[in-house]
């Protein structure tokens, strides 16, 4: 069965070339001209990503955003008019796990969209369960226990996590980590694993004012504590 | 219209100036008519205790020697009579001689006046006085009396040398206090002026934040009812002002904001049509790679036009992070298709680290070297050199070089050298260097060109900017 695509554009004409363009890479597209029908269609059309426009009329593209994060981890990117730090790290804590800026190549729009389709990937094939403190990962599973209680991460953020946990103790940068988990080259967007980061510890940490597991290293970038 | 003001002096020291001055010019007035009015009034009280004292005086020697005159009981009769002063010294004068207890006092040529002698003889039993120097410098006060019973002159020469001696220190006095009191003056000067000039300083300072691109800079509204006009007359300046940009830079926001959406449209589209070039004919197929390149074009100038009108609402803030410049580097020419392009690190280590923000850095080494692609037949070497906590990154060409002329104008907007203006293919948007210059003043850095140093053709791009920003 192809790759599904939901599509949340109001403006027909850039639906319309986006779905052609999609439709190009051999994809299926499912369109939606507002948030109120993209949370509508949602629940049936068992899309494998979705694509949400910030500026919607009615319910906008943060609102949908949050509402689908609620019913599913499924990989969201972010389309957004402006790139100003607002917009794109409101976006990303909206539950988004890419953003794209208008004008965008379509190229790149597939490539995002392929990056977040990849499967979680395990990076060591030795790794078995890890433990650190009340934090337990079990990569096999896609879980994550912290005391005792299950906790979901999105693919995006139990990836991150599984790349920090590949060698505790080790500084990765930005640019590491956005290379692992978004496929991004040397240029992109650090504010993506900034955002990711904040969004799994308010997971994991039992404090997130005052990180325990997740760490921060100055300039250089995150590490996990054991 | 300018609104002038005075070269020269400075204000601060020009108010200074005039308190230093007002206070000396109202002590010395002071000084002087308090100096005369001690002096006049001690001469005044000597002279008339000193004519009482030689009246009496006077009197006494017309009563004694009233019938004979003998130098030698006349001499006695003399040095019994008291002045007003201890020094005081009377004489007798009969038929051109002088009879004394102190002769050189009235012997001495010059000691008393031929004038004085004629106005005594002349005068009536008021007699007469003078004041003048002794010989040997003493100031005196010389008062003579006719004795008409015998037909003999009485004086009575009274030194006067205490009163100048208080005189000449109630001048010294007044000389020190004087200057005491202008230095004073002068100090209060400078105090006050710099507490009058400190609202002018507060001003200079808030225009001066303007000018350099905090538009957001204010004066404080104080109680002072007399600088309230110009507190608010230029904080509504500044607020004008400061509307004026922003309208502008939401203008020029807003225009990009509208463009990006058919663009996306035209951008999805054209790729669309450019999966199925093949079934094109050659006409076809060469107005779509027009339509695709002038699109990347279009595209560019849009985001450009874009950064630029954050910059002009300062609402751009640097997202700094570490790296190595090395690393940096190469992803750079690898990016921009330089990738054998030769990097040096001329006195600094490869491993050398920086700060900065990472994407606006890749913008300025992007901009430079498409600028070396597409008018210099492209960058030769990139150099890295370091100075103090500066590092200075030069892109290298040997392509036509930049006039002189043009090497300051060049990084203004829409700004193209002469040879720029023929747009080829692949030319810049004109606004490439200018965000150059741009995002390194964000960083406290700079740009300028030059020519090579040996000589040879092309031009030099450097980069500066501080190793760690503050």
């Amino acid at each position: 069965m192809s790759t599904k695509v939901l599509v949340v554009e109001d403006d027909e004409r850039i639906r319309t070339a986006v779905r052609l363009a999609l439709e190009n890479e051999g994809w299926e597209v499912v369109e939606a001209r507002s948030g109120e029908e993209a949370l509508q269609v949602f629940p049936e059309a068992n899309a494998d990503i979705v694509l949400i426009d910030i500026m919607l009329p009615g319910i906008d593209g943060f609102e949908v955003c949050r509402t689908v994060r609620k019913q599913s981890d499924i990989p969201v990117v972010m389309v957004t008019a402006r790139d100003d730090t607002h917009d794109v790290v409101a976006g990303l804590e909206a539950g988004a796990d890419d953003y794209l800026t208008k004008p965008f190549a379509p190229k790149e729009l597939s490539a995002r969209i392929r990056a977040l389709l990849r499967r979680v990937r395990i990076p060591t094939t030795e790794l078995s369960n890890l433990e650190f403190g009340d934090l337990k990962i079990l990569p096999d599973q896609g879980q994550v226990i912290v005391g005792e209680r299950t906790t979901h991460l999105t693919r995006t953020e139990f990836q991150l996590l599984i790349e920090l946990a590949s060698a505790p103790g080790r500084v990765f940068s930005r640019d590491e980590l956005l290379e692992r988990v978004w496929g991004r080259g040397y240029f992109g967007d650090g504010r993506l694993v900034d955002v990711h980061i904040r969004r799994l510890r308010k997971k994991i940490e039992p404090e997130d004012a005052k990180p325990r597991y997740v760490i921060t290293v100055r300039g250089f970038g995150y590490k996990l504590q054991g | 219209m300018p609104i002038r003001f005075r070269r020269g002096v400075r204000l601060r020291a020009r108010v200074t100036l005039a308190f230093g001055l007002s206070a000396l010019l109202l002590t010395t007035v002071l000084s002087i008519v308090t100096y005369l009015l001690v002096r006049d009034n001690l001469l005044e009280t000597r002279e008339q205790s000193a004519q009482s004292v030689a009246t009496v005086n006077a009197n006494q020697a017309q009563r004694r020697i009233i019938e004979e005159i003998d130098t030698g009981t006349t001499r006695d009769l003399l040095s019994n009579l008291r002045g007003v002063r201890a020094e005081s010294t009377p004489a007798i004068r009969l038929d051109n001689t002088w009879i004394s207890a102190d002769p050189v006092l009235f012997e001495a040529p010059g000691n008393i006046h031929n004038e004085l002698l004629d106005l005594v003889s002349t005068s009536d039993s008021s007699g007469a006085k003078m004041k003048y120097r002794l010989s040997n410098g003493t100031p005196v006060l010389v008062i003579g009396f006719p004795l008409t019973a015998s037909n003999a002159l009485y004086f009575e020469a009274t030194p006067l040398d205490d009163i100048e001696d208080t005189l000449n220190a109630l001048s010294q006095i007044l000389i020190v206090t004087s200057a005491g009191i202008c230095l004073l003056g002068i100090a209060i000067g400078a105090f006050a002026s710099r507490r009058l000039l400190l609202p002018v300083e507060k001003v200079g300072q808030a225009a001066r934040a303007i000018a350099t691109g905090d538009l957001t800079a204010r004066l404080e509204v104080g109680r002072d009812r007399d600088l309230e006009q110009l507190t608010d007359s230029f904080n509504q300046m500044a607020t004008n002002l400061e509307e004026r940009i922003q309208a502008d830079a939401k203008f020029a926001s807003n225009v990009s904001h509208e463009l990006r959406s058919p663009l996306t449209t035209i951008m999805a589209s054209l790729e669309v049509l450019n999966s199925d070039k093949d079934t094109l004919n050659d006409a076809s197929s060469v107005a779509l790679d027009l339509l695709t390149e002038d699109l990347e074009r279009f595209r560019q100038l849009v985001e450009d036009l874009l950064e630029i009108s954050r910059y002009e609402v300062n609402a751009n803030a640097l997202d700094l992070e570490r790296f190595l410049l090395n690393e940096f580097l190469r992803a750079i020419a690898l990016q921009s298709g330089n990738q054998f392009l030769e990097i040096e690190f001329l006195n600094c280590a490869e491993e050398t680290i920086i700060e900065a923000d990472k994407r606006r850095l890749a913008r300025v080494m992007n901009n430079l070297l498409e600028n070396a692609t597409n008018y210099a037949g492209g960058a030769t070497r990139i150099t890295v050199k370091q100075a103090n906590n500066d590092i200075e990154i030069s892109i290298e060409d040997h392509g036509p070089g930049i006039p002189e002329e043009e090497r300051n104008t060049i990084f203004e907007r829409f700004a193209r050298g002469a040879e720029g203006g023929r747009r080829g293919k692949g030319t810049g948007t004109g606004l490439g260097l200018s965000l150059v210059a741009e995002h390194l003043k964000l960083h406290g850095g700079q740009v300028n060109v030059k020519s090579h140093a040996n000589g040879k053709d092309g031009s030099v791009f450097s980069i500066t900017l501080p190793k760690v920003i503050k």
